[in-house]
């Protein structure tokens, strides 16, 4: 049984209406397994015929031409996930890689990129090409993000120990950026039972505060033209919307751009700004929970 | 041509990967990283590119990525075996081979590199780091 405070329930029946419910139960289950072909080294066909002959059950993920929702007996463990030619990655958290849409020979900043689902993501999609900047200041973590770096057969990547929020005094400039915020992680409850009994405002209000420096820090590290995605997998009003709102307030340039990813049933964000942003809900979708926005910097 | 590529070209009649090579000295060996992007804009970095190998006392022992880059290109010097000697020496375990020359060779199972190994006397055991190792 879920166990959430009382702070949690009211508000999130706040937001959420007549789904509150529905939702409360989704967000609770263990999410369905999912694994992402790394093109670097293989090609879908080839996991799909390891797959047929080891008697795993799959299916395609509708929003990635190159995963798979698999059976719970495919493991880390297993001989060709050692070889790097799959990754074990909840399906929904390919979406923001997905909808930044990055082209080989770009210029990429990951700017929260351990452990490196998404960085390798990104790195597929740039074909090893262009320039993978994968930033995470906690050394331990950074272990973990090199592992997968050099499991994955990534070749453009440099890896960087900088505080994210302070990223920008690189003056280095991008075409694309990435934010996979820190948040409150309600979307990890499915396997972290106590974030719902520890979900407090003051909490929220702390992550809100660090997400508006990364996400400025990030708009900043953009060239002119250039787009960024943020994410968070929880879903409090302070760290997704009023972050996007506050974003547009500070910088003139700033663009919200409606995203749309095949597949996924989406609710609009809830503030006036941010209505081309996506909610993407658990209780909706084969998926965790999902704030994403993009933000095109213009001149 | 480099130390890298001689000793490549010789050993394995194979080519070294398109893209920049750097070397760097560990108390190791010198360990050889493929970096395929674009200048470094000047930011300080923790790690750079795809480690492919180190050279020890002169004999280059290729990582898996360098094994599964320098594979398809190989002339001589690799080894090829069945699905469970691939499992055995990816975990750790040595393996007996009828028709190897003693020395560094790639690995190989149903036309995939899977990484590298010295042979001796009629035995492989296969360079692998810990982290790698496949646990049964």
């Amino acid at each position: 049984m879920l166990n959430a405070s009382g702070d949690f329930r009211e508000y999130h029946q706040r937001i959420l209406g007549s789904e509150f419910e529905e939702f409360f139960q989704a967000v609770g289950f263990r999410l369905r397994k999912a694994v992402r072909v790394n093109t670097l080294k293989t090609r879908i066909d080839f996991i799909a015929g390891v797959f047929r002959e080891n008697r795993v059950e799959f299916g395609l993920v509708p929003w990635h031409s190159n995963a798979f929702f698999v059976s719970d007996d495919v493991t880390g463990l297993s001989f060709e996930h050692q070889l790097g030619l799959f990754f074990i990655q909840e399906a929904g958290s390919m979406i923001p890689p997905v909808v930044l849409d990055v082209k080989p020979r770009e210029r990429v900043l990951d700017l929260c990129a351990a452990p490196g689902a998404k960085t390798t993501q990104l790195a597929s999609d740039l074909e090893n090409l262009g320039v993978l900047v994968a930033n995470e200041p906690n050394y331990k973590r950074i272990r973990a993000l090199v592992y997968n770096i050099q499991r994955c057969g990534v070749s453009n990547c440099l890896v960087t120990k900088r505080d994210g929020c302070t990223f920008y005094n690189e003056g280095v400039l991008f075409d694309k950026v990435l934010v996979d915020a820190p948040c409150s992680g309600v979307g990890t409850a499915g396997k972290n039972r106590d974030v719902l009994k520890d979900w407090s405002s003051e909490r929220v209000k702390r992550f809100s505060g660090l997400q508006k420096k990364l996400v400025s820090s990030a708009f900043k590290s953009l060239d002119s033209g250039g787009e960024l995605v943020y994410s968070t997998c929880t879903t409090s009003l302070e760290e997704n919307e009023e972050v996007i709102d506050f974003l547009l307030e500070e910088f003139e340039g700033a663009e919200v751009v409606k995203v749309k990813v095949p597949g996924v049933i989406a609710r609009k964000g809830l503030s006036p700004g941010t209505r081309k942003c996506l909610r993407i809900y658990p209780h909706l979708n084969p998926t965790g929970l999902y704030f994403i926005a993009k933000i095109r910097k213009n001149e | 041509m480099s130390e890298l590529e001689k000793i490549v070209k010789k050993h394995f009649e194979a080519e070294v990967p398109k893209g920049k090579i750097l070397a760097r000295k560990t108390k190791d060996g010198v360990k050889y990283f493929l970096y395929t992007g674009c200048e470094n804009p000047g930011l300080d970095i923790e790690w750079t590119g795809l480690h492919i190998g180190t050279i020890i006392g002169g004999v280059f022992q290729p990582t898996i990525e360098g094994a599964q880059l320098l594979g398809p290109s190989a002339g001589k010097n690799v080894v090829s075996v069945s699905r469970e000697e691939a499992e055995k020496l990816m975990s750790g375990e040595e393996i007996d081979v009828e028709t190897s020359d003693d020395g560094v060779v790639l690995l190989e199972v149903e036309g995939l590199f899977f990484g590298a190994g010295k042979s001796e006397k009629g035995k492989i055991k296969q360079f692998i780091t810990k982290s790698r190792i496949l646990k049964k």
